[in-house]
């Protein structure tokens, strides 16, 4: 039997049985549905996370260059020159290289009184560092200003108020809940600091500048460092005959976050030339770290997938009550339609032309559910994303993802549920003796 | 003329439980191209057990039977269902269409088996054999919408869609009114001069008047020897 005639037939079956065929249809249509929103929203999920913790907080698409033991704040040793930033920038996969420096014998003043040890850099990427509270700096005669200094600033501040009298510890503690909440900010934001420094022509100097931005209180942010214009950075190391402004370290932007690996890579085999200013002013001895966040991309990806690993078993139980569902309805069928199968072997149908008929009706039905569960499943998870947000109000928008390739797995899926739950159903019916489904009634 | 049946001692033996009841006993008939026979007997004498033989839907316990030239012992399921649809057509007493098509996809099913002709002309050639059973109007009805001399017309158009040297007819009548009845045997006599082989199984003689020889079955066994041996001849 051609496959035009088979799909007639078939059709023309399911048509007969609209309510019952329609039943069967829903039972896969839900499977479906319920796999593709579980992935559509983990994968929204996930990337709305990737988003915040990597992009923005984490900067994940960044890969830092140090100097071993000199990690800290960025370090202080000051080894690399804009010849290495040049040559990072022609690297593949390479988006942007920016440089941080350390203003040199940096000492900053509030209100006359010196700040226990800030540490004062420079980079030329002002967006790279994630603010609390105020703006990036902009220009020269401004500063963001970590944690640790905004809690120094508040105490001076609370003890000038308090005068002789003041409780010490009380003030500390209070300071140091408060650099946790928003109020600190409106108390430190636009208040003058005085720094102290070395400036290009080796004199000590002395800038005003304005606090204009709070650097996000995280564990892994130095609490004790502010940053300033890269106008006032002087190091300099004598290089080829002449002095060239040199950096404590390097952030390397990737294009592509899946490529950090092997451009980790490329980075490192420079560094370890002595091509390299940096390789040239440490020796051999000191290492240089190149590092990366893909180990924690990595760990996060693992994650959302035994998430939606685990999602995903339980919508699959789902499909699979679908699947029975199905095969349920194709076992009825088959029953009800003995005598015509008595008919068609009476009329020359072979085995196979039985069994390809009753196993085409069942992989129709299971295919019209997979592509309304598709349609459903992306419906469903743009109502569940919308709910979220509702709920949990401030959430960094979820955004909805196209997903094709598991489009085309669930049809694909479709068709195998279609086989699975059809072929038993469409074996039975292939082998019924003729003559006695002839004599049933 | 060719022998499109022979049947040599064909006996066929069903295990009910513990019991095996032997349906057909020895049973030797020959069909020569062109005959009209048939075949009758009350209930349970084996004439149903008979046509299932002959039509290829079962095989025999014992004995030799060779349908258009081929040994059906020697078949295997495919091959039967092959001659089935190029060799044999049935006609049986409840018509057997299907319900859920029309008269016209009905007489195309067989067609679809057996690949005979291209898809295209098969269309061509259904209408042509319900124009010939009188149903030339009647092609989109559905069998709901059918009478029943005219349902049995439609499994007749069916029975000869692959062309087939044999037709079957099991009991053609039983479930029409007498009018009904004599237009069917009428369309057998026509198919009969037309060079069809036909086998009708009645219990009703005058049905049996049009048949140029009969097989009278009883217990299993053929009743008359003369006709038999005249058959084999």
């Amino acid at each position: 039997m051609g496959f035009r005639e088979t799909l007639r037939l078939s059709w023309s079956n399911i048509r007969n049985h609209k309510l019952r065929n329609s039943l069967a249809v829903l039972s896969v249509t839900i499977g479906i549905a319920a796999v593709i929103a579980v992935i559509t929203m983990t994968t929204g999920l996930q990337s709305a996370l990737l988003n915040t913790l990597t992009r923005d907080l984490l900067h994940a698409d960044t890969i830092s260059v140090t100097v071993k033991g000199n990690e800290g704040a960025f370090g202080s040793a000051q080894v690399f020159s804009q010849r290495d930033v040049k040559h990072l920038e022609t690297l593949k996969g390479v988006k942007a290289v920016d440089v941080i420096g350390r203003v040199r014998a940096a000492s900053l003043y509030f209100e006359g009184h010196r700040l226990l040890s800030p540490v004062v850099q420079v980079t030329t990427d002002p967006k790279f560092l994630p603010l609390d509270a105020g703006r990036p700096i902009a220009g020269p005669g401004e500063i963001v200003i970590g944690a640790g200094i905004a809690q120094s600033i508040c105490e001076q501040q609370e003890q000038a108020a308090q005068g002789a009298k003041a409780d010490t510890a009380k003030i500390k503690e209070s300071c140091k809940r408060a650099t946790q909440s928003k109020l600190l900010a409106d108390r430190i934001l636009g208040q003058p600091l005085r720094m102290k420094y070395i400036n290009a022509q080796k004199k000590i100097q002395q800038s005003q500048l304005q606090i204009v931005g709070l650097i996000k209180n995280a564990q892994f942010l130095p609490h004790q460092t502010a940053y300033v214009d890269p106008s006032y950075h002087s190091d300099t190391e004598e290089l080829g005959g002449q002095a060239v402004p040199v950096y404590t370290a390097l952030l390397v932007k990737v294009a592509n976050i899946s490529k950090l690996a092997s451009v980790k890579q490329e980075i490192e085999g420079y560094f370890d030339r002595f091509s390299s200013d940096a390789r040239k002013l440490l020796g051999t001895g000191t290492e240089i770290n190149v590092h990366t966040l893909a180990n924690i991309v990595d760990e996060i990806k693992k994650n959302f997938g035994q998430v939606t690993g685990f999602l995903g078993a339980i919508a699959v139980v789902a499909l699979l009550v679908g699947m029975i569902g199905v095969m349920n309805v194709m076992l009825i069928t088959v029953k009800e339609r003995t005598r015509e199968i008595g008919i068609m072997k009476a009329t020359g149908a072979t085995n196979g032309n039985v069994l390809q008929l009753f196993l085409t009706e069942a992989v129709l039905i299971c295919l019209i559910g997979a592509f309304l569960g598709v349609l459903a499943g992306m419906g469903l998870s743009v109502l569940f994303i919308k709910l979220t947000m509702m709920l949990f109000s401030g959430l960094q928008s979820i955004p909805f993802v196209f997903v094709p390739i598991w489009y085309a797995i669930a049809i694909l899926t479709g068709l195998v549920v279609g086989v699975v739950s059809g072929v038993y159903p469409a074996w039975s019916a292939a082998r019924t003796n003729p003559i006695k489904a002839l004599r049933y009634e | 003329m060719a022998r499109v049946v022979k049947a040599e001692h064909l006996s066929k033996v069903y295990r009910m439980g513990q019991v095996d009841v032997e349906a057909l006993h020895d049973v030797s008939l020959a069909l020569e191209e062109g005959e009209l026979i048939a075949i009758m007997g009350p209930s349970g004498s084996g004439k149903s057990t008979l046509m299932h033989l002959i039509g290829c839907l079962d095989q025999p316990t014992s004995g030799e039977l060779i349908v258009n030239g081929e040994k059906v012992s020697q078949l295997n399921d495919r091959e039967l269902a092959r001659l089935r649809g190029r060799a044999i057509g049935f006609v049986f007493q409840t018509f057997n269409l299907i319900p859920r098509v029309n008269a016209l996809t009905n007489v195309l099913m067989p067609m679809g088996f057996t690949h005979l002709l291209p898809p295209r002309e098969r269309e061509e050639r259904a209408r042509s054999l319900l124009e010939q059973v009188g149903l030339g109007s009647r092609l989109k009805h559905m069998p709901s919408e059918l009478s029943g001399g005219e349902r049995q017309r439609v499994a007749i158009a069916r029975a000869l869609a692959n062309d087939p040297k044999l037709i079957l007819a099991d009991e053609p009548t039983g479930n029409l009114d007498t009018k009904s009845g004599a237009q069917i045997m009428e369309l057998f006599d026509q198919l009969n001069e037309r060079g069809h082989t036909i086998v009708v199984v009645t219990h009703d003689p005058n049905i049996a008047q049009h048949a140029q020889r009969i097989v009278h079955l009883l217990d299993g066994r053929v009743q008359d020897a003369s006709e038999v041996s005249l058959g084999i001849s």
